[in-house]
């Protein structure tokens, strides 16, 4: 309970911190900078105080007006009058799928690495992985995301079938969905499963080490429902529990994703609202991904209490 | 007997003078006998080169890193020429040397990421330094300070500031420090802790010694190890950072050549042109693995239990 209220208070630091950020330093007047014939300064300042993104006003009274809308659930307007919250919600979806079907396929893969190379120890199956592994794990987003986009198009061009689509997010029904979401999937998924194997293969190598593991084989339980049934159990508590706080984390790391592939989702929105100057666009998936952080901290939490009975108190 | 063995024993016996090794010699011996550890410091200095030896090879092509040679390296239908004796590595969509381009490249990534590690290392130790050394409010407020830089979604702030200030080398490099130096902070804290009741700290107290004397004197050479390790692993994490902000186009100032900014100016011509990516990306992806498997080399290396 007290750690709720700290992690409320936290998002609330974070969140204000943000827009204070962006209102000193980003320039909504810039906006209106390029017109012919140039508008009126009262007019702009009407209409910049209008959205409560007027410097002209003072800091605080406009965080005021800003903390008291969030408050009630309004997260204020972008410059050119549109709802934040609206937009925002709309864009939650995309990148809510992205990561999902990223987190998915990489928990998958990298799970069953792990657990295959903790198996199989030492041997080939576990060296190659391993070294796949560390080379997947160097790997910037921004190169294998474009590694992928080059491979796709090789792809396409070889099949001549243009099933993976490189840009944009797709309108066209649930397929041409998930062909826009190929290859973003992957380029979080891949790093992903990475890590993941890696701490399934260490949990893994601790349990199979176990004594009660010895006693299960000891009592003539055939190998693959040891395995499975004794040691697999374990060894996914701590895997699970950081997979769920990678959760948080991930919706701020789809930043570079959706830019490279076109995804119109929070990420993305991020580096448009910079560039034109949306201090409350800003600040809100500043909220947003301060929210995601921190209930997946708490969902991690949870689960490593449910899951692990002999660790509650 | 044989004469090989007759020809061994007639060698003279050679003395053999013993010499104590500390434990940073040991280290470095168990270093060099890790075969990846020594390839990846192979990587390193070969980066290292090309970033030192960039105005040469500038020399040797005539080809300046910002300067556009339209009727060279531009094909008549206007495509950037492959990979040649005139351009090394092809030229890039805007008539550029792309090995000049990388070469210059180079010193950006090794600067940010070198000076970021520094920066981010020197702030954490003494954050964490102090922190777990006073125990107390120092350590409450400080604690307090890295749960809001942990828990604040970084990349976002990187953005939001960098693009506001501008784009500029400097504030690249303070922006990765100032989101690296918690990690650091956390892991100095945790060790200071620990080294804080321990004997040979309560025996210098004891001998009257200020508490500044006992962490620099006392506490800080036992913190070599970790911190070492941890510095090793920043560094290829700064470097992605940066490019990843210059590829984003919110890193150094655009024209500077940047590996990130050059990997976002191919993204048009993978087609026509795949070596623009290839290029820069395998040379990230070196870099960062070479950095990666040092760092995991010099873990193994310092690890007294081995």
């Amino acid at each position: 309970m007290v750690r709720l209220v700290n992690y409320t208070a936290l998002i609330v630091v974070a969140s204000s911190l943000a827009w204070l950020l962006a209102a000193v330093t980003l320039d909504p007047r810039a906006n209106y900078a390029g017109r012919t014939p140039a508008p009126p300064v009262a007019v702009v300042d009407a209409a910049l105080s209008e959205v409560n993104l007027n410097d002209h006003d003072p800091l605080l009274d406009r965080y005021l007006t800003w903390i008291s809308g969030v408050a009630r659930g309004d997260f204020g307007r972008t410059w050119d009058g549109l709802s934040v919250g609206a937009d925002l919600a709309d864009r939650a979806g995309v990148t809510l799928r992205l990561v999902t079907a990223g987190l998915a396929v990489g928990a998958l893969l990298g799970l069953t690495v792990g657990t295959l190379a903790a198996v199989h120890h030492r041997r080939w199956f576990d060296r190659v992985s391993g070294a796949v592994v560390f080379l997947l794990l160097a790997v910037p987003a921004v190169v294998l995301a474009n590694v992928l986009i080059l491979g796709a198009i090789r792809f396409n061009d070889a099949t001549g079938a243009r099933f993976l689509m490189v840009s944009g997010e797709g309108a066209g029904g649930a397929l041409d969905r998930l062909r826009h979401l190929v290859l973003p999937a992957l380029t979080l998924a891949l790093p992903l499963a990475a890590v993941f194997s890696r701490y399934q293969r260490n949990a893994m190598l601790d349990v199979l080490d176990a004594d009660y593991v010895r006693t299960a084989r000891a009592k003539g339980l055939p190998r693959r429902t040891v395995i499975v049934r004794h040691a697999l159990r374990t060894a996914l508590i701590p895997t699970t529990t950081y997979l769920t706080f990678t959760f948080g984390a991930l919706l701020v790391g789809s930043t570079v994703t959706e830019t490279v592939f076109g995804r119109p989702g929070l990420g993305q929105r991020l580096i448009t609202a910079i560039q034109t100057s949306d201090v409350n666009t800003v600040a809100g998936i500043t909220a947003v991904a301060a929210v995601a952080l921190l209930l997946s901290a708490v969902a991690a939490d949870v689960l490593q209490r449910v899951l692990n009975p002999g660790r509650a108190r | 007997m044989s004469l090989t063995d007759a020809a061994f024993e007639a060698e003279p016996v050679q003395v053999e003078v013993v010499h104590g090794k500390g434990p940073w010699r040991l280290a470095w011996e168990r270093l060099r006998r890790d075969k990846a550890a020594v390839a990846s410091m192979v990587v390193i200095v070969l980066v290292a080169l090309l970033a030192l030896f960039a105005p040469l090879f500038a020399l040797i092509t005539g080809h300046d890193p910002l300067t556009q040679y339209p009727s060279t390296a531009l094909t008549p239908e206007g495509l950037p020429v492959g990979p040649g004796a005139d351009f090394w590595l092809g030229a890039d969509s805007l008539g550029r040397d792309l090995f000049v381009r990388l070469a210059y490249g180079a010193r950006i990534s090794l600067l940010v990421g070198l000076s970021a590690t520094i920066l981010a290392t020197v702030f954490g130790v003494v954050v964490g330094l102090l922190a777990g050394f006073y125990g107390g409010w120092v350590d409450g407020v400080l604690a307090r300070v890295l749960d809001v830089v942990l828990s604040f979604p970084y990349l976002l702030v990187a953005i939001v500031l960098v693009a506001a200030v501008g784009a500029s080398v400097p504030l690249t490099i303070f922006v990765i420090a100032f989101f690296s130096f918690a990690a650091m902070a956390r892991v100095v804290r945790g060790q200071t802790i620990g080294f804080r009741e321990r004997e040979f700290t309560e025996a210098v107290r004891s001998l009257g010694a200020s508490p500044l004397r006992i962490m620099v004197i006392d506490v800080l050479p036992n913190l070599v190890a970790p911190v070492t390790v941890l510095a090793s692993l920043l560094i290829p994490t700064s470097i992605v950072f940066e490019a990843t902000l210059s590829f984003l186009g919110l890193g150094v100032d655009p024209r500077t050549p940047s590996w990130g900014a050059i990997l976002a100016d191919s993204t048009d011509f993978y087609r026509v042109a795949p070596g623009l990516l290839i290029f820069p990306a395998v040379l990230l992806l070196l870099t960062t693995l070479a950095f990666n498997l040092l760092g995991d080399g010099i873990r193994d290396a310092l690890d007294p239990r081995r």
